[in-house]
């Protein structure tokens, strides 16, 4: 009868444990999901729309008003070097691209740009499921924030 | 039930001698509260004896009428008859795993692995060590000043583009 060797069998799963802590990048990371959410905030006496609830008390930290209404918001994949232009309203375009993707970062460049001409830009690193919010000017109370977080 | 069906699988081994004392222990309990599987026993234990004298071919399969036969010195001259079936049936993957795994250091490791595998799969999406950055804000490049605000635990970073003559106009 043969024999069930212990060994070789501890091996295996050692090799498991050390496959599964080493493999560069699980292919998780290959591509990302990106959401992007458009909100206004304003003085009018208004409600916090639901799905904000994960940003709601970091503006409420930082700005007095007292409505934030989500404009508009979609979810999109992107693998790396792909790109996605979001229109911000009639004048500005914001264009996100992914640079990079790592097991625990996904790398951003966000543009925005008003009638062609870039007027904002950043480079930015963002972890699984945490928010990246781009905001201001201000205008007659009124505010257009910009909400960007990644999924993978 | 369940316990006489792994007894009997195990009967081969414990004749041999290749049994774990632990399961000797528990086998040779059960024998003594189950008759039949101690008949079963005997019989094996028979078989075996008979074959080392080589009063019965090692291929035909037994029963227990031919070992009656053969220790009464009547050895019937029987050819093999359709499918011959090994006595002693190697081992399956499963039962090798079983067998293996319900020990206990390895039902340890193979727990590890699990928790391992588990652990490997989750931590890179949420769990952040003190002090690790949710966002890292690389470079901004902007025609208006900045400013950004950091929340407490660093799950959301904010850049507020602070006003000038120009962007009013714009927004």
């Amino acid at each position: 009868m043969p024999r069930f060797h212990t060994a070789k069998f501890t091996f295996v799963f050692l090799g498991v444990i050390l496959f599964s802590f080493f493999m560069p990048g699980k292919g998780k990371a290959a591509s990302v999901q990106l959401e992007w959410r458009i909100i206004l905030a304003s003085h009018r006496k208004g409600t916090v729309d639901p799905r904000l609830r994960d940003i709601y008390r970091d503006l409420g930290a930082v700005f007095n008003y007292n409505s934030y209404k989500i404009l508009d918001m979609n979810r999109v994949q992107l693998s790396k070097n792909q790109s996605v232009s979001i229109p911000l309203d009639r004048n500005r375009v914001c264009v996100i691209k992914v640079t990079n993707t790592t097991p625990k970062w996904v790398n951003v460049q966000i543009q925005i740009n008003r009638k062609g001409r870039s007027v904002f830009g950043t480079a930015a690193r963002l972890r699984n499921g945490r928010s990246l919010l781009i905001g201001g000017p201000s205008t007659r109370n009124k505010a257009l924030i910009f909400s960007l977080r990644s999924f993978w | 039930m369940r316990r006489c069906r792994k007894t009997q699988k195990e009967m081969e081994r414990y004749l041999d001698g290749e049994l774990l004392p632990e399961k000797v222990r528990v086998f040779e309990a059960h024998l003594r509260a189950c008759p039949k599987c101690r008949k079963e026993l005997e019989t094996k234990r028979e078989q075996r004896r008979l074959r080392i004298h080589g009063l019965i071919p090692e291929e035909v399969p037994l029963t227990t009428e031919d070992i009656i036969a053969a220790v009464c010195g009547d050895v019937p001259a029987r050819q093999p008859r359709g499918e011959v079936i090994p006595l002693a049936t190697p081992p399956g993957w499963w039962e090798k795993f079983r067998s293996f795994a319900f020990r206990p250091a390895p039902a340890i490791a193979f727990a590890l692995c699990i928790v391992a595998l588990g652990l490997s799969l989750f931590l890179p999406f949420g769990i952040l060590k003190n002090g690790e950055p949710g966002i890292v804000i690389e470079n901004i490049q902007s025609s208006s000043s900045v400013v950004i605000f950091q929340s407490e635990h660093a799950d959301t970073t904010l850049i507020w583009i602070v006003p000038n003559g120009e962007d009013q106009e714009a927004t």
